[in-house]
């Protein structure tokens, strides 16, 4: 038997979710669509013939969910096959040996976006995995939809710096943007009411996790020298003065 | 790369708007339709419709608080409103209706949104058996639960106004009141009675998701009297035209925050973008105040003779400004009046400009009704029937919506103040007329619907 834990679905969820996974086991690749009874609790039984690795490409088999609040545990069984088992909790990203991704979507539409799951398999089967499928991903919905947030369209922000002028605004802040891997595109500054204001437009790149970690840093830095510094997405800009 | 287009001098705009004048998103409300959870057996119902919002709303807040961040927009409030809870429970008791309120307040509170709307009928033309028993579960509902909203649509254009419902909303007001006595009432600040409920309002305590809209929707509530005010105090001398024109350029750039915050959460959270509601809702800070805005006009106190044509301008300025930013303009999407909740008219009621009767008239130019109203707690709830029949009939033959949410303090009166805290604020207890309309509000029957020709 094996067992993944999604989370994000619940016990109480009624009536049916459509799901589709994607496992990846060693050499084995499979495509299960199947219902999930989501207000039955225990573990699944195989469902319909051919079930296991003497399939591989399809198994079909019949999820019954039991959960605790926000986790849930899916259990998948296989004609006794043991594969392992993952467990995820909704900030975990991990990649397990057993199983690539998981998609559910649910009948109505809804996207469970960021259904993570990560193993936690005995150790004996973690040995008789290689591990190469062992890293970090984010999982995807089945219906073309993206994971959250990478759908910005362009990753540009605004830098706001006001406050009392003073030497090394500009040092200090080029400095953080540089030590994370931010482009200035432009800088406009000017002295308002004895205030210094300048403004900068950067390039985050790809990557949008760093946002929050750049914000911090710049916020700390503003504290330390007594100013005001934002950063902000260009688009709450474009979107005001722009049509 | 697409060039760089902004000037320093917009940039600095949108960040005074936000940092300086109180511009942020009110609320990003979802809407949840239930239907599907309909079940004749109460446990089945409760697990039911809490798997749906839970499977809905569970990255609700944490969007909000991203796009928050991200943006630098502040973000206030996140919500929940769902299918009138009456609609979906048609065989359930009272008992049964309060038991289900315990189930939304635990599922909001574990999603961690402020307030979950919808625990709501529509009885604007007669009451089903579910209906009646939802209207009598309300003040127990309310005053057990923390986060959970009510209303109850008594009229509409098309079908009148139904008086056996305003008469039992007065009793049901006064109940909820006398629960929550040792909380000013707090219960009644979380009861909306309705005309011409709007399906897709955003705003609580009057939020539920009504028949014809999807399956799961978000709408958004923008706020900036603060900004609007500002502008027109940087245009002091300009004549009303001009006024007008400044509050409509205003407003667009208020609600195309709304606009946007409203397309990256419906595109995060993967479910459809409903609407924005071009509200102008105040917040007890200072500069944050409709009223404010109608001094600026140049009237001295809101209140005063002027007071109902200034509002009536600006209400239908921010229209015409909003209308433009947004793609799908919806909900009550006009100026607020709460009371308690707006500093300028906390002040015009203690300098006695403000009276409730000045208040009716101009919610018959703006956007809700009688919104967070203290009235002594001895006021008859016949008579509390009777105003929300005045404001109901507002609604109706003007095609538009009114409401009213007002709190007989218990042990109370004129002079005294209701402290609600938080978001609902402080207000001064106001003056009801002493005259009896008892005979009226008993009546029961029905105002029939008015007719739409031969306007005068």
């Amino acid at each position: 038997m094996h067992r993944a834990a999604c989370t994000g679905l619940d016990n109480y969820s009624p009536g049916y979710l459509w799901c589709t996974y994607s496992l990846s086991l060693r050499r084995l690749d499979c495509q299960v669509p199947t219902h999930l009874p989501l207000d039955r609790a225990q573990t699944l039984s195989p469902r319909g013939r051919g079930c296991g690795l003497r399939y591989p490409g399809h198994i079909p088999v019949r999820v019954f969910l039991k959960s605790a609040r926000w986790d849930i545990m899916l259990h998948i069984e296989t004609r006794g096959d043991k594969f392992g088992r993952g467990r995820g909790t909704d900030r975990s990203c991990v990649l397990t040996q057993n199983y690539r991704s998981v998609k559910i979507t649910s009948y109505t539409d809804m996207i469970y976006r960021d259904m993570i799951i990560e193993r936690e398999g005995s150790s004996a089967v973690r040995d008789s995995m290689d591990g190469t499928m062992d890293r970090a991903v984010g999982l995807e919905s089945a219906v073309g939809g993206k994971a959250p947030g990478d759908n910005i369209a362009s990753n540009r922000a605004v830098v706001s710096v006001v406050g009392k002028d003073r030497i090394g605004i500009i040092a200090r802040v080029a400095g953080i943007l540089a030590a994370n891997d931010v482009n200035i595109l432009d800088i406009s500054q000017t002295i308002m009411q004895e205030f210094f204001t300048m403004i900068m437009l950067v390039d985050l790149g790809e990557e949008r996790s760093k946002f929050a970690r750049i914000q911090e840093e710049l916020a700390a830095a503003g504290k330390e020298m007594g100013l005001k510094i934002s950063i902000q997405h260009e688009d709450v800009f474009n979107f005001m003065h722009r049509i | 790369m697409k060039p760089v287009n902004l000037s320093p001098s917009e940039i600095l705009e949108t960040i005074r708007m936000v940092q300086m004048e109180n511009l942020d998103i009110r609320t990003i409300t979802m809407g949840i339709d239930l239907h599907d959870c309909v079940d004749h057996e109460l446990p089945r119902l409760k697990c039911k419709i809490a798997g749906k919002i839970r499977r809905y709303a569970r990255n609700l807040v944490e969007v909000g608080r991203e796009i928050e961040r991200e943006y630098g927009i502040p973000v206030i409030n996140t919500r929940i409103a769902v299918t009138p809870i009456a609609d979906i429970g048609g065989s359930l008791s009272a008992d049964d209706f309060v038991e289900l309120a315990h189930c939304l307040d635990d599922v909001a509170r574990e999603l961690g949104v402020n307030f979950i709307g919808g625990f709501s009928a529509l009885v604007h033309k007669g009451a089903t058996a579910g209906e009646r028993a939802l209207i009598d579960a309300i003040p127990r509902a309310l005053s057990e639960t923390e986060r959970v909203c009510s209303s109850v649509n008594v009229g509409s254009t098309r079908a009148g106004i139904n008086m056996d419902a305003v008469k039992d909303m007065g009793v049901v007001i006064k109940d909820a009141a006398r629960r929550t006595a040792d909380r000013d009432g707090i219960a009644c600040a979380k009861l909306v009675v309705f005309c011409n409920a709007p399906d897709d309002n955003p705003f609580m305590a009057g939020a539920f998701h009504g028949a014809g809209e999807p399956e799961c929707a978000i709408n958004v509530g923008v706020s900036g009297p603060g900004v609007v005010l500002r502008a027109l105090r940087e245009h002091g001398d300009a004549d009303l035209g001009t006024l007008a024109e400044i509050i409509k350029r205003t407003a667009f750039k208020v609600t195309r925050m709304g606009e946007l915050v409203g397309r990256i959460a419906a595109e995060r959270l993967g479910v459809p973008f409903g609407i924005v509601d071009l509200s102008l809702a105040p917040t007890p800070a200072v500069g944050d105040s409709v009223a404010g805005i109608i001094e600026a006009m140049g009237i001295e106190r809101c209140g005063a003779p002027g007071t109902t044509a200034a509002l009536a301008l600006m209400n239908d300025a921010v229209k015409k400004g909003g209308a433009m930013a947004s793609s799908y303009v919806g909900g009550l999407s006009g100026a607020f009046i709460p009371v308690s909740e707006d500093s300028g008219m906390i002040a015009a009621v203690e300098a006695g400009a403000l009276t409730l009767s000045k208040l009716e008239a101009m919610t018959s130019v703006c956007s809700v009704g009688l919104d967070m109203i203290a009235i002594p707690g001895n006021t008859p709830p016949e008579t509390i029937s009777a105003i929300i029949a005045d404001e109901a009939a507002i609604g109706m033959i003007n095609g538009k919506t009114t409401a009213v949410r007002i709190i007989p303090v218990p042990g109370k009166d004129v002079g005294d103040w209701a402290e609600f805290g938080g978001l609902l604020g402080r207000a001064p207890v106001m003056e009801v007329s002493a005259f009896s309309s008892k005979d009226f509000s008993l009546r029961g029957g029905r105002i029939p619907a008015p007719l739409r020709a031969l306007n005068n």
